[in-house]
Formats: C-alpha cells, structure tokens, sequence
C-alpha cells in the first residue's frame, strides 16, 4: 500500500502537470478555433454535431470490445467476459440514447439559454477530460519509448538548443509586437 | 594490416539534438501500443487464471510430494538426509518404529514449511529412496494464514505426481 501511494502520487503529478500544460499553451476546455460564444450562437449546429459523432464513438468502442474483451479462442471456458460485454454494451447504448434525448430536447424543444449553457460547460468538462488523457497518454508513451534518458544529454539539450531557441523565441515576439503596435 | 575503424554515432547535429531520435521511438512505441491495443488476444501474455501455462516441464520443482510403495504406504524411511540437506532447514521429521515389514523406519510427522523452502530441489537429490519428489506440478498455493502453507504428512502424500510413475522406484 506504501508503494502504490508513492506510485500513485508519481501518477497523480503527472495529471496536475497535464493539467497545467493545457491550461496554459493548449487552449483548457474550448476546442480548437471555436469559443464559448461561438457554441451558444450556433448551439443546434453544436447539438446535430455532438448527435452524429456520438454514435460513432460509442459504435467503435462496442465493436472494440466485442474483439478484444474475450478470452482467447483456445481457452474456451469462461463465459464472463461474454456477459460483461453484453451488459456494457447494453450500458453504452442507453447513455447514447439518453444523451441524444437532452440534446434533442434542448435544441428543438426549448430554448432556454441557462440550459444550453450547462450543456456546454459540461461539455467543455468533457472536453478537457479528454485532452488531459491525451496528455498523459504522451507522458506514459515518452515514459515508454526513454524509460532511462541520460542525465547529461537532457541537460545538453535544456542548456544547447531550447534555451537559446525559447530566447529566440522571445527575440521574435517582441519584434513583431513592437512591429504591429507602433 | 589495415586498422578496423568503427564508426561512432551521435556526432551529427541531428542526433546531438536528441528530439528526432525520440521522436523515432516514440513512433515504434505507438505502433506496438495501436497493434497491441487493438489485438488484445495477439499480445503473449497469460490471461491467468483463466489461461494456465502449459510450458512446465516434467523436470520444473513444483510443490513436494511423498511417494508411496506398491501397497500404498509411504516410501519415505525417516532417515532425515533430506532434512540435512535442506539449506532453510524447512523439514521437520519425526521418526517412529515401521510395523508393516517394509523397513524399520517411518516418519510419523512429516511438515515441509513452504513458505521457508527456497525450491531448490535438494531434498529430491538426497533422498536415498525416491520418497520425495517435486514432479507435482503445482506452482500456486494459496492460503489464508501461515500455517496453512505448513505441509503435513498426509498432505505430501496426497499430492499426485504430473507426470506419471506414482510409486518410488527405490522402494517396493
Ligand atoms: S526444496 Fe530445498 S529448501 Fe525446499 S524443502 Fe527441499 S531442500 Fe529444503
Ligand atoms: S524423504 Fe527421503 S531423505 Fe527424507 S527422510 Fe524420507 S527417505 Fe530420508
């Protein structure tokens, strides 16, 4: 239990770091290129989109499962898995439905401002949820990929090449502010 | 005679700057993830418990056993060679008086303490009748407080040999 506290707070840092980088460079909750404002105006567009890709999602994650969450074909013994399937998949269908409900309701049905707004904040969550997995997804691959990196060279490559080139960086944005507003 | 000279890497500008030799690995990697994750019964690896192994050998040092004699008793003579041989001094004999012919001694208490064993097999080799073995096969033993990893008598002798030749071959 030490162990997995200790591991769990490694897990835990790389989350909060995730969590930072987003908020910071890669834009928090909104989606690329579209704001807040941008989704309230235009929120049955917002909504026929979320209904149509919804399913898609949901339909390769069934199909994932259905191949991958079974036993092996020369182990036939267990019927478990089968079952688990058959109730997630059951599961997954009725949180579409449900899903595609609200979403109905809430673009053709009425048009309550309050309403769309939650939707969107909760949307946007989810949003970021998925950005933050990604983020540790990349984490865990460079993880992965270097599990034993070389002190020196990380220290080479800070000092050598991103120093300079965040100083470079920094050299060019002041130019062009400096450009643009005079 | 020419001189071989290798050529060193991590001298061009490229590889100083490390991010492009990372950025490789980290394609493979991903690869190996995308395949793996979407061929889950293609990856190597034991689904146990539901899949058992099937790579143990006859020669493999499972949990012990005591062989039996043709008529069924045990083969084993007390004469604790294995109990000196043991390097965690996990075997505890108690000799008694054999009343059935065979010979003139039997363990009348046999404990293996397997959670001390080291599984090295050397009780097999000392045993000068063929009266303890490892040939069981069993690789898992689970219990819910010590003493139930404590072997008894009745328990070795319960246990079945995996591959064949039930009786002892020293003793008859
Ligand atoms: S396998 Fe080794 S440690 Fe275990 S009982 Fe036999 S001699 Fe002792
Ligand atoms: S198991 Fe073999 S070595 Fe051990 S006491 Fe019995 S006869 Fe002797």
């Amino acid at each position: 239990m030490k162990f997995a506290m200790y591991f769990m707070g490694e897990y835990v840092a790389m989350n909060t770091a995730s969590a930072v980088i987003i908020t910071m460079i890669f834009g928090g909750y909104q989606i690329p290129w579209v704001s807040t404002e941008m989704l309230q105006e235009n929120f049955s567009i917002f909504a026929i989109s979320i209904m149509l890709i919804m399913p898609i999602i949901v339909s390769i994650l069934i199909r994932w499962m259905q191949k991958n969450n079974t036993v092996r074909p020369s182990v036939a013994t267990d019927d478990g898995r089968n079952f688990e399937t058959k109730v997630l998949t059951i599961v997954m269908i009725g949180m579409t439905l449900l899903v595609e409900a609200i979403l109905i309701y809430l673009a053709f049905l009425t048009d309550s401002a309050l309403a769309n707004s939650l939707a969107i904040t909760l949307f946007q969550i989810a949003v970021f949820v998925v950005k933050l997995m990604m983020f540790n997804m990349f984490f865990i691959l460079i993880r992965w990929t270097v599990p034993r990196f070389r002190y020196d060279q990380v220290q080479k490559l800070g000092w050598y090449y991103l120093l300079p080139l965040s100083l470079f960086n920094l050299a060019i944005t002041a130019i062009i502010i400096v450009g643009v507003t005079s | 005679m020419s001189i071989k000279v290798t050529k060193r890497h991590g001298h061009s500008f490229r590889d100083k700057l490390y991010l492009p030799a990372i950025y490789d690995g980290v394609k493979v990697t991903f690869k190996h993830l995308f395949h793996n994750v979407t061929n889950i019964n293609e990856v190597d690896t034991l689904r146990y418990p539901e899949e058992q192994p099937t790579d143990i050998t006859s020669r493999w040092r499972g949990l012990h056993r005591l062989t039996h004699r043709a008529d069924d008793s045990v083969a084993c003579v007390a004469c604790f060679m294995c109990a000196t041989a043991c390097p965690s001094n996990c075997i505890f004999i108690e000799a008694t008086e054999r009343e059935d012919g065979h010979d003139e001694k039997m363990p009348a208490s046999f404990f293996i303490d397997t959670l001390e064993c080291v599984f090295c097999g050397y009780c097999v080799e000392a045993c000068p009748c063929d009266a303890i073995r490892m040939d069981t096969g069993i690789f898992s033993l689970t219990g819910n407080k010590r003493e139930d990893f404590v072997m008894d008598k009745e328990q070795l002798l319960s246990h079945k040999g995996a591959y064949g030749e039930e009786i002892s071959c020293a003793r008859d």
